[in-house]
């Protein structure tokens, strides 16, 4: 069952690029409602900017639009669109516009960092569970990118080290590496932070 | 934090974590979780990281408005062609004067594209530079005295 | 009577503008690259590089250019060329606007795809920019990049 569900997917994904590359705009709405969210969280957790975030992924579309005739569907259209989020992604930030923004942007801005609203009926919970994702948020950002690119990868895809590895051109052994430093440095700054 | 255990190390624990040991690891693994303490805690907090921030994510793209990106993207594309049209219907249309205009400017615009010598060549350097952005703090930028030749010399040495 | 024959000369221009250079069709940029090895060695220097070698003689010091490689793009607006530079570096090149007769370009390299360098330039239609230089076998690494409009 598990074997057709795949072939039926692939067909699926084959049938959508090539109505795609047809010009069909049923097929782009189609494209943009299958992967906005997705790509909005991985261009979230590199960015870590909501604004920013919808701009790349608005890039990332229409980037696909203007490019769907270059897929050569040597990898899957996910993995495709996941190139070019991450390749938006890290030159974003590197448009001087931005750059001024980027850097002084004040690590007491909690804007971006609260957590969306539940329905908890236990107020000392959900300002505690608010507290532990505000600094986890600024611990994240204050990563180096090398190892906060991985994370997102791993946290936010669910990608393997292979994929990981592939995904950014480096060894897989590099990927174990620079999770586990992340990992590492997130859980040593958070503890220092609780003392 | 230093880890104590003296049989895995914290980046085995990673590797764990993210099911990238052999089954035989694997399994030797959860059997030594039941007894450290110390693994124990620090799977539990590597694990957590990665669920918190995938939670935080996933709740902040629940608040972006799906509809207005499909709206705004669906604008971008359909723009540059209704505009496209707007003037082709415009340069044949009943106003004598507006034809009049329109060929003037298609032919200019043919006959200057064509010899472009005709506008002057422009002085000035090989290049304009805009804006330089690097990592490195040297940068030098160069016109020749003969051609105006631009170079932009950057160090890498930080 | 008289309309009738205005309309029909000025159809008949308008006809023949139309075969002109398409100024409205889809441009394109020749663009060409040039990696070149520069260093202090014994006077030699590749052919294909006369048309820029007494303008680099007259800023750097260097004695010997030789020409890595040489690559030819022809790209649309905002599409982007990438050559692969010795020491794990990429230069990508994007056409961007014109701005009379000059071509605004985006010039970036990166080194183990982490960026090292960006640019943004007005480059005078037909004419060239050299960047350089990062370190490479005791001499540097220059990188001509020029471009043409079609």
């Amino acid at each position: 069952m598990a074997g057709f569900e795949t072939t039926a997917h692939k067909d699926t994904e084959q049938d959508l690029v090539e109505r795609l590359k047809k010009g069909q705009k049923q097929a782009f709405n189609q494209l943009v409602s299958s992967y906005q969210e997705r790509l909005f969280k991985l261009a979230y957790g590199i960015t870590l900017d909501r604004e920013d975030s919808v701009e790349v992924v608005q890039d990332v579309f229409l980037s696909v639009h203007h490019h769907i005739q270059t897929f050569r569907q040597d990898s899957t259209l996910a993995t495709w669109l996941r190139r070019i989020t991450l390749h938006h992604c890290l030159n974003w930030k590197r448009k001087w516009k931005r750059r001024f923004k980027w850097h002084h942007r004040s690590l007491e801005q909690e804007n971006d960092f609260e957590p969306a609203q539940e329905n908890f009926n236990d107020p000392e919970l959900l300002f505690r569970e608010k507290q532990l994702e505000g600094a986890l948020m600024k611990e994240i950002q204050a990563l180096p990118e090398k190892l906060r690119l991985v994370f997102v990868l791993n946290a936010i895809e669910g990608l393997s080290y292979d994929e990981i590895a592939e995904t950014l051109n480096i060894k897989k052994g590099t990927v174990s590496s620079r999770l586990h430093l992340a990992r590492k440095s997130l859980i040593n700054s958070l503890e220092l932070n609780e003392k | 934090m230093e880890k104590k255990c003296d049989v895995y190390t914290s980046e085995d624990i990673s590797r764990f974590v993210d099911t990238e040991l052999s089954s035989n690891q694997c399994r030797a693994f959860e059997h030594h979780l039941s007894l450290c303490s110390e693994c124990s805690r620090l799977f539990g907090q590597y694990k957590g990281l990665s669920l918190a921030f995938s939670r935080h994510t996933h709740k902040t793209a629940m608040g972006i408005a799906t509809l207005h990106l499909e709206h705004k993207l669906e604008q971008k594309i359909q723009c540059p062609e209704k505009k496209l049209y707007q003037n082709i219907s415009g340069l044949f249309g009943k106003n004598l004067y507006l034809k009049l205009a329109g060929i003037a400017a298609v032919v200019m615009i043919g006959f200057f594209s064509f010899d472009p010598t005709l506008l002057g060549t422009p002085s000035g350097p090989s290049a304009i530079i805009n804006s330089v952005d690097t990592e490195y703090t040297s940068v030098m930028i160069i016109e020749t005295q003969k051609e105006k030749h631009t170079i932009i010399w950057f160090s890498e040495e930080t | 009577m008289r309309l009738t024959r205005l309309n029909y000369i000025l159809t008949a221009v308008a006809f023949i503008s139309f075969f002109l250079p398409p100024v409205w069709a889809e441009a394109q940029v020749l663009t060409d690259i040039k990696v070149i090895h520069a260093t202090t060695g014994p006077e030699q220097f590749d052919s294909r590089l006369k048309p820029i070698l007494h303008e680099l003689k007259s800023v750097f010091k260097y004695t010997s250019y030789k020409l890595l490689k040489e690559q030819r793009f022809d790209l649309h607006f905002n599409e982007e060329g990438w050559v692969s530079l010795p020491g794990n570096r990429i230069l990508l090149v994007l056409p961007s606007e014109t701005d009379g007769n000059r071509i605004g370009y985006h010039i970036t390299i990166q080194k183990n795809n982490h960026f090292i360098f960006q640019t943004q330039v007005l480059l005078k239609n037909n004419s060239s920019i050299t960047i350089g230089g990062p370190e490479l076998d005791s001499g540097a690494l220059l990188i001509n990049i020029s471009g043409a409009l079609q």
